[in-house]
């Protein structure tokens, strides 16, 4: 296939036709996809005279040509794979990888499969369900990968049903100059419980434009984690759409530590009662990467309570944007909210961009937010030191514990340890940090 | 909606005390905006030919830009054809010349506003340069000034007695090209006050300046520049009102403060400009860019604002701190009611090693007034040690009203310190209960929590101001306890 150029509209278009006569699917799944063609003609490349993208500079986008990813090998020994039991499925460049992939046994009606897959077996439902949630309407990378999408992963848990083992999903990209579009749709009904981390990986210089898509029942339960550690060289612009119903619980970690250039964007909707949404993000970035997480947590029906808690660590020419917003709808009293924005600087070069936001328009609501930039505290230091420990040690045990602050709450223990040894092995240089 | 809403609705309800027109035969400029206008206003006020050349540049560089529309308010297109860019009260033409000749019409407005100049003149001290639309009323006290070297004048008049000062300083702060506004005023700017303090000079008494719109139609466009030169230290008032009327009317000032070495300013603003009826119809719409430079090393300079006026509020009060060890400092309560809109906030710029800054900003919502803080903390590579503390309050009472924070915080040295921390709340049943319990009605006790929430900014402003202000909330808030 021949390498499309990101701001060609007249030529990605092409690209559709040829890629859509091959789908053969259902047509309202062509629909959507056309849709999203059409928001993304007319949003075009983001220019940094937008306010969403004015820190965030892809216009090396528009020169850059990117091709569908072939498929590739990967090794197993590449993946990051868990310890213990548990369910996963692998994608390489955004299509299904059997082989490598492997269910335990799943509850009855319970439907975890590619999508693929799932739309032989269950077209309905993945009609009924794609595309639905509202959010990220102008965001080009998301339309990018409405339209584009070639394979993912479908969790589907109906009422009551808890899924034990927790649930691994694997993507992994490679190739020079490629781009893949992973999806992923999680619907948990009613009541229904599940544990789920979301790896990104890959080698070379590729795109990656994932979508997730997340709806909570009323009363589900969703303990998710996304981590992604791109290639240096990669391009990684995501999005997360959620949307939780009354008295549903969302907890979400967000580990974001390689590529050159990351950014999520998430739009979470507390659409019912009592919602409850909490955020916990690290971002690491190091050399000239560019970490960028843009929240929107919208509350819309009363009693919801929502936490964001967003840290950053800085070294090189690393540099750091953060802009979340918390938007209370007029009827969305006793909302409780909260966000917190931390990020460290450990270099002269690094820069860091926090826009903490809050949008109110109800009156009996909770709502706080905070942020600070700075570099390691000197009396922490000088305790240390005044007992003996090294400065270059003590340096790391505090960026450390600043970072680990969110690794700790994450409850699945074979993950936890994972990112407690990638922290260990980036925080702790050789040499002491001087600014 | 409860007992103590009703109260709060009743309170917020009340009406706008300033809006009376006063009866002054005035001389107004045709509306419209073209080069001929600029021109106009230029011969008019006799200004040198270097100041009309940077009035077109500005206006031609205008008519390319295109109206900001990021801010968190709401209003139709103004048509500025239908403005008229110039209006004097006729007597100015004779030229009063001492504040017995001036028009007891005007004097009246200014004793029904409260600021009697006679009165201030002698019991509080304060020097007053009254603006009356576009035109410099009187100054008092200019002589007990000029004995200590300070030039306390109207900007016309600092034109034609100083064009070396203004000269270097005028846009150095605000650049003509800076934001649609400021650059339209660069073209039309009428009037407003120029103050220097010379070296070493601590100004005797407090500067102050009072505008107010009378005209209908007409915009007002005036324009400050104070300077502070080594060692000198100034504290200036602003005040403003305006007529009531039905159609909106365009107030769109620059204000440039600029401090040498060792020097301090000290800027307070009490703005309570019409802010339209209970239905949102009419009021000011104030855009003003108001910016500081700490040029020099160890000098300062502080905004406190009290904003309760207008009907859409959209300024940002700023410091660039440049010299080393230089302080900024931004004192803010906004207060919106019935349809009122405000985006206000500060941006503090540190470039200077060891500067630091403040920020506390109070926001009050009633009835259906939306109240957004937006700041910038930009931390640049050279601001090594720098320091930035900033907290944003919110009130809300009612349902329907509105509190937004947008702080914008970069930063890239890390040596510095960045804090910022914000709430929303409403007040507490709790609050309300003790009071009342202790035999508090529920009106004062709101004007009490109130005032105890703005007190952090109150204290910030000079004492006669601060009596004012608390006034000015309590009589706002007359009404809207939620």
């Amino acid at each position: 296939m021949a390498a499309t150029a990101f701001a060609d509209a007249a030529q990605y278009h092409r690209e559709f036709e040829d890629f859509a006569a091959k789908r053969n699917e259902p047509d309202g799944l062509l629909q959507l996809r056309r849709q999203a063609l059409q928001r993304l003609e007319t949003l075009g490349l983001p220019s940094s005279r937008q306010e969403t993208w004015r820190f965030t500079d892809v216009a090396a986008l528009g020169q850059m040509a990117f091709q569908r990813a072939g498929d590739a090998p990967v090794a197993a020994d590449r993946l990051p794979l868990l310890e213990g039991p548990h369910h996963r499925l692998v994608f390489v460049n955004g299509r299904f990888a059997p082989g490598l992939s492997r269910l335990q046994h799943l509850p009855d009606e319970a439907l975890v499969a590619s999508l693929g897959q799932a739309l032989l077996t269950h077209p309905e439902r993945v009609v009924a369900s794609l595309d639905q949630l509202k959010g990220l309407a102008d965001n080009p990378f998301a339309a990018r990968n409405s339209a584009f999408w070639e394979d993912g992963a479908f969790v589907y848990l109906p009422r009551g049903v808890v899924l034990d083992l927790p649930l691994h999903l694997i993507f992994f990209a490679s190739g020079e100059d490629t781009a893949s579009y992973p999806r992923t749709l999680i619907v948990l009904e009613e009541a229904a419980q599940s544990a789920l981390v979301v790896d990104y990986r890959g080698q070379g210089r590729y795109l990656n434009c994932p979508m997730t898509e997340i709806s909570l029942g009323s009363g589900a339960v969703l303990d998710f984690h996304l981590i992604q550690e791109d290639d240096p060289q990669a391009w990684h612009l995501g999005g997360l759409r959620l949307q939780q119903e009354q008295n549903s619980r969302f907890t979400g970690h967000l580990l974001s530590a390689g590529g050159l250039l990351t950014r999520t964007d998430i739009y979470g909707l507390l659409a019912g009662e009592g919602a409850e949404c909490h955020w916990y993000g690290l971002t690491l970035v190091k050399d000239r990467q560019l970490g960028d997480q843009h929240l929107l947590l919208e509350h819309a029906k009363p009693h919801g309570n929502s936490r964001q808690l967003f840290k950053g660590v800085l070294e090189d020419k690393g540099r750091i944007v953060f802009d979340g917003l918390i938007r209370v709808q007029q009827h969305a009293q006793k909302t409780d909210a909260n966000q917190q924005n931390r990020n460290l600087l450990l270099s002269r070069q690094a820069l860091a961009h926090s826009n903490p936001r809050l949008e109110i328009l109800a009156d009996d609501v909770k709502c706080s937010h905070g942020s600070t930039v700075g570099f390691l505290d000197p009396d922490a230091l000088f305790y240390l030191r005044a007992r003996g420990i090294g400065l270059a040690e003590a340096q790391s045990m505090l960026v450390y514990a600043f970072a680990n602050e969110i690794v700790e709450h994450i409850k699945l223990a074979p993950l936890r340890e994972r990112l407690e040894q990638l922290l260990s092995e980036r925080l702790y240089p050789a040499a002491e940090r001087k600014v | 909606m409860s007992a103590s809403a009703e109260t709060l609705e009743r309170l917020t309800q009340n009406d706008y005390e300033f809006g009376f027109v006063t009866d002054v035969e005035q001389d107004v400029a045709p509306p419209g905006l073209n080069e001929d206008i600029i021109r106009l206003i230029s011969a008019k006020k006799e200004e040198p030919e270097w100041l009309l050349e940077w009035r077109l540049t500005a206006y031609r560089h205008w008519l390319t830009m295109e109206r900001p529309e990021w801010a968190r308010v709401h209003y139709p297109p103004i048509d500025y054809q239908a403005i008229s860019y110039y209006a004097a009260p006729k007597t100015r033409k004779d030229g009063p010349k001492s504040l017995d000749e001036i028009d007891p019409e005007i004097r009246r407005t200014y004793e029904r506003l409260g600021i009697p100049l006679v009165e201030q003149e002698i019991l509080a001290g304060v020097a007053v340069d009254a603006v009356f639309d576009s035109v410099s009323v009187a100054t008092s006290f200019k002589e007990k000034l000029a004995e200590k070297g300070v030039i306390f004048c109207s900007f016309s008049e600092a034109v034609r007695e100083h064009p070396e000062l203004v000269r270097q300083y005028l846009g150095t702060v605000v650049p003509y090209r800076d934001n649609y506004y400021a650059t339209l005023n660069s073209a039309v700017f009428t009037d407003g006050s120029f103050c220097y303090i010379p070296k070493g000079v601590r100004c005797p008494m407090e500067l102050s300046t009072y505008f107010r719109i009378n005209a209908s139609n007409t915009g007002q466009f005036e324009r400050t520049l104070i300077i502070a030169d080594e060692g000198a230290y100034v504290s200036y008032l602003e005040g403003c009102t305006a007529p009531q009327r039905d159609e909106n009317q365009l107030h769109a000032a620059v204000v440039e403060l600029i401090a040498l070495d060792d020097a301090t300013i000290k800027y307070s603003t009490v703005q309570n400009w019409y802010p339209g009826d209970a239905e949102g119809k009419g009021g000011i719409y104030n855009f003003v860019t108001k910016r500081g430079i700490c040029k020099g090393r160890n000098s300062k300079i502080s905004w406190t604002q009290v904003e309760t006026g207008s009907a859409i509020t959209w300024k940002y009060p700023s410091c660039i701190l440049r010299g080393d060890n230089s302080v900024g400092e931004f004192y803010s309560v906004a207060l919106t009611r019935d349809y009122q809109q405000a985006d206000t906030g500060t941006k503090m710029i540190h470039i200077g090693k060891n500067t630091r800054s403040t920020i506390i900003s109070k926001g009050i919502s009633a009835g259906h007034g939306q109240n957004a803080y937006r700041g910038l903390v930009k931390i640049l590579p050279t601001a090594d040690n720098a320091r930035n503390y900033s907290q944003c309050d919110s009130i809300l009472m009612g349902d329907q009203c509105g509190a937004h924070t947008f702080p914008y915080i970069q930063v890239q040295n890390p040596t510095a310190q960045v804090e910022h921390e914000a709430s929303t709340s409403k007040i507490s049943e709790d609050q309300l209960f003790y009071c009342n319990q202790r035999g508090i009605s529920t009106e004062d006790a709101v004007s009490l929590i109130v005032n105890g929430f703005c007190k952090e900014v109150f204290k910030e402003l000079p004492m006669e101001f601060a009596v004012e202000a608390q006034k000015l909330i309590e009589l706002k808030l007359e009404g809207s306890v939620g």
